[in-house]
């Protein structure tokens, strides 16, 4: 069976989406590469899309946009005469007093232009896809009337389409939230689109989405915020250099241009730098345009933009019989709603933090491509496979979380890792599980413990012990940790690594991300113990081993240099410039025994073996012997368990 | 009794392999999917569309100043392109107006003879060798007249 796509046609731009291995995809046009396809046809040369948009100012009665605007709709529609104000191209009475575009004396149908919109999209699918379409599911707003709907339902159909469903547009943003898994919710769909606003607030029962009521602004969006920092840049120069740059038409598109690219970029950062050098000339002399554009300032120029949505959302609810805080789920359509600013407008007004993790450009077609799914039993068929919402780790050395199985992998997984002793002759070791986000063990939280003994005495570094996490299909955690010499093994079954409520680890993400540099300097003060302590063995050993081979002096020096090193580290929050003074000046010292000995060497017969002997002292790395019974922050060998 | 309850193990160990399967191929899934998309972050087109800007500014220094050393510094910036596979678009005025190629940002009015010419070029245009267009060449057209 062919797959069927999902559809936004939408009054600026149109998107389709499909359902692949289980998963919402957004298809790109072939010949932009690009998401999102506007929703602009040329009829006489068959101009779809951006190829459509590129001519439009050259062709402009010959050129169709906003289409969405007239389907379905009668000749003596109110709505009809606001739209023929707007646009160039002609608009007459056709059919049963039905409206027709009069493009180069033949008559259109909107849904014949609409058609041609959704026949670029099928083709896009299907050159992705690599398979014939033939089915869709289509969006519409939810306010559209029987004739509207039947209009878009048929041009569906022209475009060779079996139109599978007609579905509201906040219907489907709720679909791509998964929404409808949830039992009953209030549900309030803002949507700020290139050129109209949207509000609906629909109510779910028993799986189904009943719309209670719908507002808006049909002439409010992304472009009059474009236009509002146009103005702003225009005044600005105009105070500065006594030229009005809208009289210029070059120059007013690379404002324009440029205006857009700074209301996108404002949604990231504090503040833009508006430069277009050469942007007009007076005098003969080139004068440039630069300035900055903060965040605040943009926000005060589009206040009465986003006040504007206040009164249709206000309408909106009262029409519901509902009170904002009635709301249980408010959902983010609409690339306008990527700006801070309604984003926190919203979330004030209904006290909620909205749904806007999906794109907002995409969010619509993404539903529709879910619901086409559902239709074609895709949804059904796929097995819904479980994700580890946070990382799952093991702690090594120093109380380092070391992660095993990092967050957001599917399972049924597994992971293993070899490690080693901290110290020498050390026969046990801790596993210690935990969960979390945080760099250090402590910080996350403790999903158990447990002890491996029977370790053969052997030098630290040199056993090896595998430890493997698995959980499987139910998100039960096995953790298992066997030594390879002795074949010894031990090991623990954890319920619950997986079943965290959202609330959780919500919080605990939040936090990780708060305490970042907190941490980062906290591991850095643990690495640095680590090197020094490794350090105090290695010359502890080393003066050991030489025995008398090195002068009185020079032995006390280094006992000193070790007592000193040892002394910082006594004290738990230790000075670390002056801890890597002196670790310094240490291995200076202990470079002077490999010296030693190898001149004694080169005076006996030894000479090769004390040779070797100095190299493997000063090559050593490793951990120290206060930190026992961990598990050894040498790795001696990394690889994954495969099954 | 016995070769049913192996059976009976075999599918549950199947079972659980299928499941496994489906899971390393999810896994997988994500992991080209992280990749495609740094891949994607910092790939050419990206990065080139926003270097054109800057060759813009240079272009239109060069137009007010006609220095040799800029005139130097545009042919080794469109070398470097030429290089990554990218190529101007080449048009000039008189040359007929294609959508596919052309973007027209103003109109003006024209004769019989010139409608749907270029009047003309306001900003370079680009593309891949093989023809994807990075980003059209901004023209200023002569408008048809009306009937």
């Amino acid at each position: 069976m062919s797959k069927i796509v999902g559809i936004d046609l939408g009054t600026t731009n149109s998107v389709v989406a499909v359902m692949e291995g289980g998963r919402p995809k957004v298809i790109p046009a072939s010949d932009t590469g690009r998401n999102i396809t506007p929703s602009i046809v040329e009829p006489v040369k068959n101009l779809v899309g951006d190829v459509a948009k590129r001519q439009m100012i050259l062709n402009p009665k010959n050129t169709a946009y906003s289409v969405k605007r007239l389907m379905g709709r009668r000749f003596d529609d109110k709505e009809v005469k606001k739209t023929q104000d707007m646009v160039p191209y002609q608009i007459g009475k056709g059919k049963d007093g039905m409206i027709v575009l009069e493009i180069e004396g033949k008559t259109y149908t909107p849904q014949e232009i609409s058609a041609r919109i959704l026949m670029k999209l099928k083709k896009d699918a299907e050159d992705y896809l690599g398979e014939e379409v033939k089915s869709a599911v289509i969006t519409v707003p939810a306010y559209f009337d029987d004739s509207q709907r039947q209009a878009t339902k048929q041009a569906g159909e022209i475009a060779g389409f079996k139109v599978e469903r007609i579905i509201n547009e906040p219907t489907a943003a709720s679909l791509a939230y998964g929404l409808e898994k949830k039992k009953s919710e209030k549900i309030a769909i803002y949507d700020l689109g290139g050129g109209t606003f949207d509000i609906s607030i629909l109510e779910l029962g028993d799986g189904v989405f009943e719309v209670k009521a719908t507002n808006g602004d049909t002439h409010l969006g992304g472009d009059d915020f474009d236009e509002a920092i146009v103005n702003y840049i225009v005044g600005e120069f105009k105070k500065d250099h006594a030229i009005d740059l809208k009289s210029d038409k070059q120059a007013l598109q690379r404002v324009r241009d440029t205006a857009e690219k700074a209301k996108i970029e404002l949604s990231a950062s504090q503040e833009v730098e508006i430069n277009q050098p050469y942007i007009t000339q007076k005098d003969g002399q080139p004068l440039h345009l630069t300035m900055k554009l903060t965040r605040a300032k943009y926000e005060s120029l589009t206040e009465s933009l986003i006040e504007r949505t206040l009164r249709p959302v206000g309408d909106c609810l009262k029409d519901a019989g509902l009170d904002p805080h009635d709301i249980d789920e408010v959902i983010m359509v609409g690339g306008m709603t990527r700006m801070p600013k309604i984003i926190t407008w919203v979330k004030e007004y209904f006290g909620k933090e909205p749904n806007k993790s999906v794109n907002p450009d995409e969010v619509v077609a993404i539903g529709a491509a879910i619901q086409a799914g559902v239709l074609g039993g895709e949804v059904k068929d796929i097995l819904l496979l479980d994700v580890t919402p946070l990382t799952l780790a093991i702690e090594t050395l120093g109380g380092v979380a070391t992660p095993m199985i990092s967050r957001n992998t599917t399972i049924p997984t597994s992971k293993s890792n070899v490690f080693s002793t901290a110290a020498d002759n050390q026969t046990q070791v801790e596993v210690h599980v935990t969960q979390g986000e945080r760099p250090m063990a402590t910080d996350n939280k403790s999903l158990g413990r447990f002890i491996l003994d029977g370790i053969p005495p052997a030098p630290r570094g040199v056993p090896q012990v595998e430890v493997s996490f698995d959980i499987d299909a139910s998100g039960i955690l096995k953790v298992t940790a066997k030594d390879k010499a002795s074949g010894k093994s031990q090991n623990i079954t954890i319920t619950g690594a997986v079943g965290l409520s959202e609330d959780e680890v919500d919080r605990m993400k939040e936090e990780a991300e708060k305490h970042k540099s907190e941490d980062k300097k906290k591991a850095q003060k643990i690495e640095a113990r680590n090197k020094a302590d490794s350090l105090v063995a290695t010359s502890e050993k080393a003066l050991k081993e030489a025995g008398d081979k090195v002068s009185k002096d020079l032995k006390s020096t280094i006992e000193k240099k070790i007592e000193d090193v040892k002394g910082i580290l006594k004290e738990e929050d230790f000075d670390e410039d002056k801890l890597e003074k002196t670790s310094e000046e240490l291995s200076q010292e202990l470079q002077k025994v490999g010296q030693a000995m190898y001149e004694s060497a080169s005076q006996t017969e030894k000479e090769s073996e004390a040779d070797k002997k100095t190299q493997d002292l000063k090559g050593k790395k490793g951990g120290s012997k206060n930190k026992k019974k961990k598990t050894g922050g040498d790795k001696v060998e990394e690889g994954e368990v495969v099954e | 009794m016995k070769t049913k309850s192996k059976k009976k193990s075999l599918v549950v160990d199947l079972e659980g392999k299928l499941v496994r399967a489906l899971a390393d191929y999810d896994n997988l899934r994500k992991r080209i999917e992280r990749e495609k998309e740094s891949f994607l972050r910092f790939a050419n087109k990206g990065l080139i569309t926003k270097f054109l800007v800057i060759y813009d500014m240079l272009d239109s220094a060069q137009k007010h100043a006609g220095d040799s050393g800029i005139a130097i510094i545009l042919d080794e910036f469109k070398k470097v392109l030429r290089d990554e596979g990218v190529e101007e678009i080449l048009v000039k005025k008189g040359d007929v107006f294609d959508e596919e190629l052309h973007e027209a940002v103003e109109a003006v009015e024209g004769s019989k003879v010139n409608f749907g010419k270029i009047a003309e070029v306001l900003l370079s245009g680009w593309k891949f060798s093989e023809r994807q267009v990075i980003r059209p060449v901004k023209v200023k057209v002569f408008r048809r007249i009306e009937k």
